[in-house]
């Protein structure tokens, strides 16, 4: 649990600090047209925590599938601890899509918030993920 | 002495663990190019954005068309096999 609690804080500093003087460079994906702002800044910052977080979570959930036996073998709550995860991370990750389709539309802070706590919400869940597979031999 | 079933487990681990290498070490890069891209003071490059945006956008046309990957459904828990009378 101690571990937990320790990654999440981790993850949530990673996303909260501050950008060392880092600016995006015109012409890519995220800096709008020719002058970037902070709000592209951060919308790449979320976009990109988003996918580490959401393939750190797949490759739990792929570790788990493609062993399922042994691990099986070694702890039945492994599975179900992870079967009680991948619902809440199919919808977290659906909501999350809904909240960026809403920002591309409309790029403004109101649009940027409900991104930055859906990512808050989906990075616990892909923590949990994790730790599921440490869970010990009862 | 490792009994036969603790040797086909420590084998049956290895395995899983080398299977899984490839994805760890997409995983990682990833998680370093996020961690540089946090100190790192400069530019962002284009490419790097687009890469980014490209990725997350294949993940979000997969969930927005309710693609569920296998591996994110719950599934039936396996079957253990019958204890083998003694």
């Amino acid at each position: 649990m101690k571990k937990l609690i320790l990654l999440i804080s981790l993850l949530a500093c990673l996303f909260l600090l501050p950008a060392c003087h880092t600016t995006l460079a015109p012409g890519g994906a995220y800096s709008g047209t020719n002058a970037p702002t902070s709000l592209d800044y951060a919308f790449y910052q979320v976009d990109a925590a988003f996918a580490l977080s959401y393939d750190a979570c797949d490759t739990a959930f792929n570790f788990e599938r493609n062993n399922r036996a042994m691990l099986w073998k070694l702890n039945p709550d492994i599975k179900h601890t992870l079967d009680s995860i991948r619902p809440r991370a199919v919808q977290a990750a659906q909501k999350y899509a809904v909240a960026r389709a809403a920002f591309e539309a409309n790029q403004n802070q109101v649009n940027l918030d409900p991104l930055v706590r859906l990512l808050a919400e989906f990075q616990p869940l892909t923590a949990q993920a994790q730790a599921a597979l440490t869970i010990p031999k009862p | 002495m490792i009994s036969a079933t603790t040797l086909a487990g420590l084998i049956a681990a290895f395995q899983a663990i080398v299977t899984e290498i490839p994805a760890a070490i997409g995983l990682a890069k990833e998680f370093k190019e996020f961690i540089t891209g946090l100190f790192q003071k400069g530019l962002i490059s284009a490419d790097t954005q687009n890469a980014v945006h490209a990725h997350v956008d294949e993940i979000i046309v997969a969930v927005v068309t309710g693609e569920v990957p296998p591996a994110w459904q719950e599934e039936p828990d396996p079957v253990d096999p019958p204890k083998p009378v003694e």
